[in-house]
């Protein structure tokens, strides 16, 4: 006798919710046609149970990765002067991130003069003649062999968490980005040569809630 | 039967009141053990947004046991909940349950830790672990210098947040090769199996400069068990952010931990639910990363029951 009843009043639940879910389906896509990333490489990609990180980025920087932050670069001078000024108005106008309680990211580019070079640490950089938000270091600009940070990942808007399928394939996508970084845009670099020269480069950073400034080049250039 | 009877009068004269009188509505908030502050922290808030937001509730533990927790939903549908606020049982474990509230019709709102299905919960509001483990093990290289050995502690091996965070912690360490790891082992999350661990480890390794730890409970053990053979100087971190841990930075002893926002994670469900319930919608993408911050000797005094303040 029970079993029936319930049924019965599930069945009425599940009716009586249908119109719910025929809009959250049809928000969902919307939402997704409007953002133009219906069938993305991301989606695709979240769909296989084995996602391959690797190949995804290697897959995307060419087309995607770099040229969206060749796109939206603004001077790192810029930047750095805005966030001194005014962090908030800074964030609203340059800053990106993917969730509200995260620190906000920004896409730079600039031609400055290598002040030095740090290769003691396994995480190198080249610290560039330009002061960073907290007026006591230095803006870097990594070269690896360690290369820290999510920045490039957090930056660039066809990567949304929602995409895939749990943080650590979020997560890769951000390894891979500094992996490729290592591999390919900081590999060619003569490191220890370059200081006094002119660096031109392109890259994000992370927000540091102590105002140093380290970014992680896409593009970057030694002038000789 | 009885039992049965006095559930049904008790959802009909529920359901009575929330379709005539237009009043309190329940909702159910579920979580892991409350002997855990950070568990407990996450069940005290969403219990006082939702009563704040004129809700009745029904707090309950399914103390990391996928069959209790199915249980409890049960419960909920039977007691024509509102909404479902979830800490769950398990990945894959839990998405029969959620399945079945969501053919019920109750939606469900997930905090700190996700499922391995989208599109059945409304809302999961998922910690950011591997990213927090990945600000952790950058504090700890730095504070080792770049070199040195070390010991992990690791967490339950059952639990997806124990092998994530070790996974943060290796993906940032393992990139130094001058720091070297002479111990792995699991404490299962606790305090004293961390103390003994860690006794039987330093007559084994007396040279440790190092120890990362996958919560703040086993770094607390270890650090005791440090201090108690005149190592009070080994570079500790550990991960959760309690207010022990808060003040053992403050006095010196662990270096640092990164704190989840459970409080505002569990805040933001239920507001989320609210507004679902009212509107059909939370405007927002089903799943929410929120990240964890770093906590050290500049900002700890700022930390109380799992919530930075200004």
């Amino acid at each position: 006798m029970l079993v029936p009843a319930r049924t019965t009043t599930r069945a009425l639940i599940c009716i009586a919710f249908l119109p719910a879910f025929a809009m959250a389906l049809s928000c969902t896509v919307v939402k997704r046609g409007a953002a133009g990333t219906t069938e993305s490489a991301a989606q695709k990609a979240a769909s296989n149970e084995e996602f391959d990180a690797k190949a995804f980025v290697k897959a995307n920087w060419a087309g995607k990765i770099e040229p969206e932050l060749v796109r939206d670069a603004v001077n790192v001078r810029e930047v750095v002067a805005a966030l001194k000024k005014d962090k908030d108005a800074a964030e609203r106008k340059y800053g990106r991130r993917k969730d509200v309680t995260a620190l906000y990211n920004f896409i730079v580019d600039g031609d400055e003069v290598i002040k030095s070079v740090n290769t003691e640490s396994a995480a190198g950089f080249f610290e560039l003649g330009l002061a960073d938000i907290s007026g006591e270091g230095s803006v870097e600009v990594q070269i690896g062999p360690v290369i820290k940070s999510s920045a490039v990942r957090d930056v660039l808007s066809f990567i949304n968490f929602g995409d895939f399928v749990n943080q650590l394939d979020f997560a890769n996508i951000s390894r891979e980005i500094n992996f490729y970084v290592r591999d390919t845009v900081v590999s060619g670099l003569k490191k220890t040569e370059s200081a006094g020269k002119r660096l031109s480069f392109v890259g994000a950073f992370a927000e540091d809630s102590t105002g140093k400034v380290l970014i992680t080049p896409v593009k970057i250039e030694v002038k000789q | 039967m009885f039992r049965r009877a006095q559930i049904g009068v008790l959802s009909l004269a529920l359901l009575c009141c929330a379709m005539f009188v237009g009043a309190q509505k329940l909702m159910v908030i579920i979580t892991p053990s409350h002997d855990n502050p950070f568990f407990n922290t996450e069940a005290v808030t969403a219990d006082a947004t939702a009563k704040a937001l004129g809700y009745k509730t029904l707090v309950l533990s399914h103390d990391d046991d996928a069959n209790k927790q199915d249980q409890q939903f049960d419960t909920a549908i039977a007691s024509k909940a509102v909404a479902i606020i979830l800490d769950n049982a398990g990945a894959d474990a839990t998405i029969g349950a959620v399945k079945k509230a969501k053919a019920a019709g109750i939606p469900c709102f997930l905090i700190d830790r996700e499922i391995n299905e989208t599109g059945i919960a409304v809302s999961q509001i998922v910690s950011n672990n591997y990213q927090g483990a990945q600000l952790g093990g950058q504090r700890f290289v730095d504070l080792m210098a770049e070199k040195g050995n070390f010991v992990e502690l690791v967490g339950k091996e059952s639990d997806t947040n124990a092998g994530i965070r070790s996974k943060g912690y290796h993906d940032v360490i393992d990139q130094y090769p001058a720091l070297k790891m002479v111990e792995r082992q699991s404490a299962n999350w606790s305090q004293p199996e961390a103390f003994q661990k860690m006794e039987t480890i330093i007559q084994a390794h007396p040279d440790i400069k190092g120890v990362i730890c996958g919560n703040d409970t086993m770094a607390m053990g270890a650090m005791a068990a440090l201090k108690a053979n005149g190592k009070g100087k080994v570079i500790v971190v550990g991960f959760d952010g309690s207010n022990d841990v808060r003040d053992s930075i403050l006095s010196g002893d662990i270096k640092a931990t990164v704190l989840q926002t459970c409080a505002y994670n569990a805040d933001l469900a239920v507001k989320q639910a609210d507004k679902y319930i009212k509107t059909k919608s939370t405007g927002k993408d089903e799943k929410q990363l929120t990240d964890c911050v770093l906590i050290d000797g500049k900002n700890a005094k700022k930390l109380n029951d799992f919530a930075l303040g200004k």
